[in-house]
């Protein structure tokens, strides 16, 4: 059990090392900030103090190794921008956005989740038409697209709504949903095959011998077995709402880390850039972890080390 | 086992035989409309230069933000431009993009898959490691990353999305290729002394021929979404080159007065990927009849 | 001796949009308490799907087309979904094959046996549930029951979780035990374990049982009654001294004439020529025509009647049977 977490989070650790190296390459790729940074009238000796001061000047590996080294102190460095610690900002805007992406991860397990189950327990049933409708529809076109059909009908036209901007669940609602659609139509095709499959399985007809009422037999023994699948891709889909965030941020005007990320680049920012990406694979390791402990916790031929 | 032999046939599996064929047709019909919606959007689209009733970058300021009309079938935006000539040249570079991009992702994608399935060892740790970072970093992150850093030309814009989305298929033909390594007739070509290469140009690949199929299909959808998204933040395709992802972005202030700007390319955008998305669920579909054997 | 079930004219179908065929075509046959029926037939003669319709468990691309099934004095096909489950595991238990995939791998045995008292006898509380689960699993005599309540199926080797199996199964005394090829995945050694359990319990309560198998020799061993079915049909049944010593159908004569003298070939059941027909692919006379020796040109037209023996115990449906007095 220890040993296969442990496994685990090293299996994450390297993945997330290895991007750090090729996102530290690709960063200094797009431009020297000498010379977006300097007044065009400085001249190469300005610049290269300018350089020494941000430690660009140095070759790469030796800017490597400070910043892994800075990084296991928490420190991601200080943005060359706006001249205070690139975690601290961050940080700051990841809150929005995580509570945009956790809103509509919420719909879309929500809402994914029971329409696969109903459709894999009646199966040409009205739940299963629908469902299968709402799925075809959601992965059809970008968040982005949604995000407009829905400020039109639910804002201009209906006024239920507003069309943008930071706020609680009226603000979050149509973004979410715009962003989730996408998530929530894969999680419904995947729980539906899952389920589909683990109701053929003999455990569930025996607990039908058995005489336990249907719920039990589907909430129980089959949603328990068709969970792990639907539990891996539930948290492959926090990347893909992070990513699909970027525009829905910009349709709302969402203070989050997307908008962050695109101004950093455009302003060649490289430690908001390292940080906003080390951050997100922090994040990703963090729910892999949470993902491995759910199978363990799930499935004890994991927890008992087979 | 006698037993075990013959229990596969108890006939509560044998499945009637003439829902199989309604079913069949259903998914015919579903196959057949989504091969003509693409035919028309991919037609459209090369046909673009003779067939496209305006020039699509031929400004009219007194004729701005016109609705829908028979002369304008899609309107007109905020310069006067004709949103429908628009829209299916705009479908041109999307689709170019897409195609390059499904063919190098799914070329490089399926070689290292092989690669990694057939060798294994460390070979097979090193590439799904490299795989593994595009679950790490969402892929429009990583794209807007590196477009940031190489700039939005076209090419760029193919290799950026190649690089972000060859792992979905090295992970599948991986698994593929995992299962099929071991199976008797690659042992039986092994033992008859076939070159590794013999053994994956003549048995690996041709066994892995249906799953990356479908894989194209399902992923065309997922490619132009990515490159719409690209163009509507910006790192895409740059104006006055119009694509489904700009204008969508150029019609968003004018939801209100003129939702047609960006509400109908938008329409044009989601039932090319719709009908890609179907056509994908019926060859998978069919795939499955068959592999059910 | 009381008649614990009584099936009448059972049919079942597969469902087509035109027209069906009969997987089960008007079975009949009674189980009585404290005595073991076996149910005789190679794969695909319905035996399994028999069991299946007496729990009203039909997978979908099957219905109920008619008959009755009569459990205590009240027909089952009468009652409603609710009074069913309440049936299942409480009165009517059921084995299957494989135990390596009848247990849910996911929870603890003892959640899984104490699931039929907390849904059949109304206990609550994980405390009483384990209790009671301890209890039935010392029955079935899983060694160190007390330690083992929670451990996980795959903590056990099969013979064990058949035994698990048959403790969720009689946990709630059933009236009547359906064992769908209980051994059939098994060890050899560890067959005969798993029957003389199933024997100790019968005997311990009386209760009814139905012994699924392909297996003849465990038919002489274990069973009272034996019936053979076969396309869907029971051609011959009746006790089974008398059915195996002086067999009436002409399959039933090959049955037993194709098991070898040592036992443990006996699993072999088809050395008859040709095969079994499937669902639906045979004509109006009898299934077994095509592959008797005996066959005359009425035998392809017009499906026989059951003939009784004098007695009333013993019924054969064929044109020809050999012993029966005319």
């Amino acid at each position: 059990m220890v040993s296969y977490i442990l496994r685990r989070l090293g299996a994450g650790l390297a993945t997330v090392l290895l991007m750090t190296i090729i996102i530290f390459i690709i960063v200094r790729l797009v431009g020297d900030p000498a010379h977006l940074m300097l007044p065009p009238e400085a001249t190469e000796a300005d610049r290269d103090l300018f350089r020494q001061q941000l430690g660009t000047a140095d070759p790469l590996f030796v800017q490597y190794l400070r910043f892994l080294g800075g990084l296991l102190q928490g420190d991601l460095g200080t943005s060359f921008r706006y001249g205070v610690p690139a975690l601290g900002i961050v940080l700051e805007r990841l809150g929005p956005s995580l509570y945009l992406t956790g809103t509509a991860m919420a719909f879309a397990v929500g809402l994914g989740v029971p329409l696969g189950i109903l459709s894999a327990v009646r199966p040409g049933g009205v739940a299963d038409q629908a469902g299968r409708l709402f799925a075809v529809l959601g992965q059809s076109a970008p968040p982005f697209f949604f995000a407009l059909l829905f400020i039109r009908f639910f804002s201009v036209e209906l006024h239920w709504l507003p069309t943008g901007g930071y706020g609680g669940f009226s603000h979050v609602l149509l973004p979410a949903l715009a962003l989730g659609w996408y998530s929530a139509a894969g999680l419904m095709r995947l729980t539906q095959a899952n389920m589909a499959e683990v109701m053929d399985a003999e455990y569930i007809k025996m607990a039908r011998i058995k005489g336990l009422p249907e719920r039990v037999v589907i909430l129980k023994h089959a949603l328990s077995n068709a969970s792990l699948p639907v539990i891996t891709f539930a948290a492959s889909q926090f990347g893909i709402l992070l990513g699909g965030a970027v525009s829905i941020e910009a349709v709302f005007s969402w203070p989050g880390f997307g908008k962050l990320i695109v101004d950093a680049i455009s302003q060649l920012d490289y430690t908001v850039v390292q940080a906003a990406v080390v951050v997100s694979a922090a994040l990703f390791i963090l729910i892999n972890l949470v993902v491995d402990l759910l199978y363990a916790f799930i499935d004890p031929r994991i927890r008992y080390g087979r | 086992m006698v037993a075990d032999a013959l229990s596969r046939r108890e006939p509560a599996v044998a499945a009637p035989r003439r829902r199989i064929s309604l079913r069949g047709a259903v998914r015919r019909a579903r196959l057949v409309l989504a091969l003509s919606i693409l035919a028309l959007v991919v037609g459209s689209a090369l046909l673009a230069p003779w067939i496209a009733p305006f020039d699509p970058n031929a400004m009219d300021l007194g004729n701005a933000l016109q609705p829908p009309s028979a002369e304008h079938w899609f309107g007109t935006d905020q310069l006067g431009r004709d949103v429908f000539s628009r829209a299916i040249v705009g479908g041109q570079l999307s689709l170019l993009i897409a195609a390059a991009v499904v063919a190098l992702a799914g070329t490089s994608g399926t070689l290292l898959g092989i690669v990694a399935g057939y060798r294994g060892g460390w070979i097979d740790g090193i590439i799904m490691r490299v795989a593994d970072i595009q679950y790490a970093l969402p892929p429009v992150i990583l794209a807007m990353v590196m477009v940031g850093a190489i700039g939005p030309s076209t090419t760029n814009i193919v290799a950026v999305i190649t690089l972000a989305n060859w792992a979905r298929f090295a992970r599948v033909i991986r698994a593929e290729a995992l299962s099929l390594r071991h199976r008797d007739f690659v042992l039986l070509a092994r033992l008859a002394g076939a070159s590794h290469l013999r053994i994956v140009l003549v048995h690996i690949l041709p066994n892995v021929r249906n799953t990356l199929l479908v894989l194209l299909t399902l992923d065309l959808g997922l490619i132009i979404i990515l490159e719409a998204t690209l163009s509507f933040l910006g790192l895409g395709i740059q104006p006055p080159d119009p694509s489904w992802g700009t204008m969508i972005a150029d019609g968003r202030g004018y939801l209100e007065r003129a939702w047609w700007t960006s509400i109908l390319p938008g329409c044009v955008l989601m039932l090319t990927v719709l009908a890609a998305n179907l056509l994908g669920d019926s060859l998978r579909a069919g795939n499955g009849s068959e592999e059910a054997r | 001796m009381s008649e614990i079930l009584r099936v009448e004219n059972l049919t079942t179908r597969l469902s087509a949009r035109d027209g069906s065929a009969a997987a089960v075509d008007g079975v009949s046959f009674s189980v009585h308490a404290g005595r073991t029926l076996g149910l005789v037939g190679e794969s695909g003669s319905g035996k399994s799907l028999t069991c299946l319709s007496i729990l009203r468990l039909l997978p979908p691309a099957l219905s109920q087309a008619g008959g009755s099934v009569w459990f205590k004095g009240e027909n089952l096909f009468d009652k409603s979904p609710r009074a069913m489950t309440a049936i299942r595991g409480g009165q009517i238990g059921m084995i299957l094959q494989d135990p390596m995939t009848s247990i849910n791998p996911l929870f603890t045995i003892g959640d899984q046996v104490g699931e039929v008292f907390r849904y059949h006898r109304g206990v609550s509380g994980r405390r009483n549930l384990w209790a009671r689960a301890v209890e039935t699993l010392r029955r079935v005599h899983i060694p160190a029951a007390e330690e083992r309540v929670g451990s996980y199926p795959h903590q056990f080797s099969g013979g064990m979780r058949q035994r698990i199996a048959i403790g969720m199964n009689v946990g709630c005394e059933p009236d009547l035990l359906i064992a769908d090829e209980p051994t059939t995945a098994l060890d050899v050694t560890i067959r005969l374990q798993i029957l003389s359990l199933l024997r100790e319990i019968q005997a311990a309560r009386g209760m009814a049982m139905i012994l699924v198998t392909h297996d003849l020799h465990l038919v002489s061993r274990f069973c009272d009654e034996v019936a053979v079915m076969y396309g869907g049909r029971i051609v011959e049944q009746g006790p089974v001294a008398r059915v195996f010593n002086d067999p009436a159908h002409p399959y039933t004569k090959g049955l037993i004439g194709a098991v070898p003298k040592i036992a443990r070939h006996a699993e072999r059941l088809a050395v008859i020529p040709g095969q079994p027909p499937l669902a639906g692919e045979h004509g109006a006379g009898c299934r077994f025509a095509p592959r008797c020796a005996k066959a005359q040109p009425r035998c392809f037209s017009h499906y026989p009647d059951d003939r009784r023996f004098e007695d009333d115990r013993r019924a054969v449906a064929c044109w020809v049977p050999e012993g029966l007095p005319s």
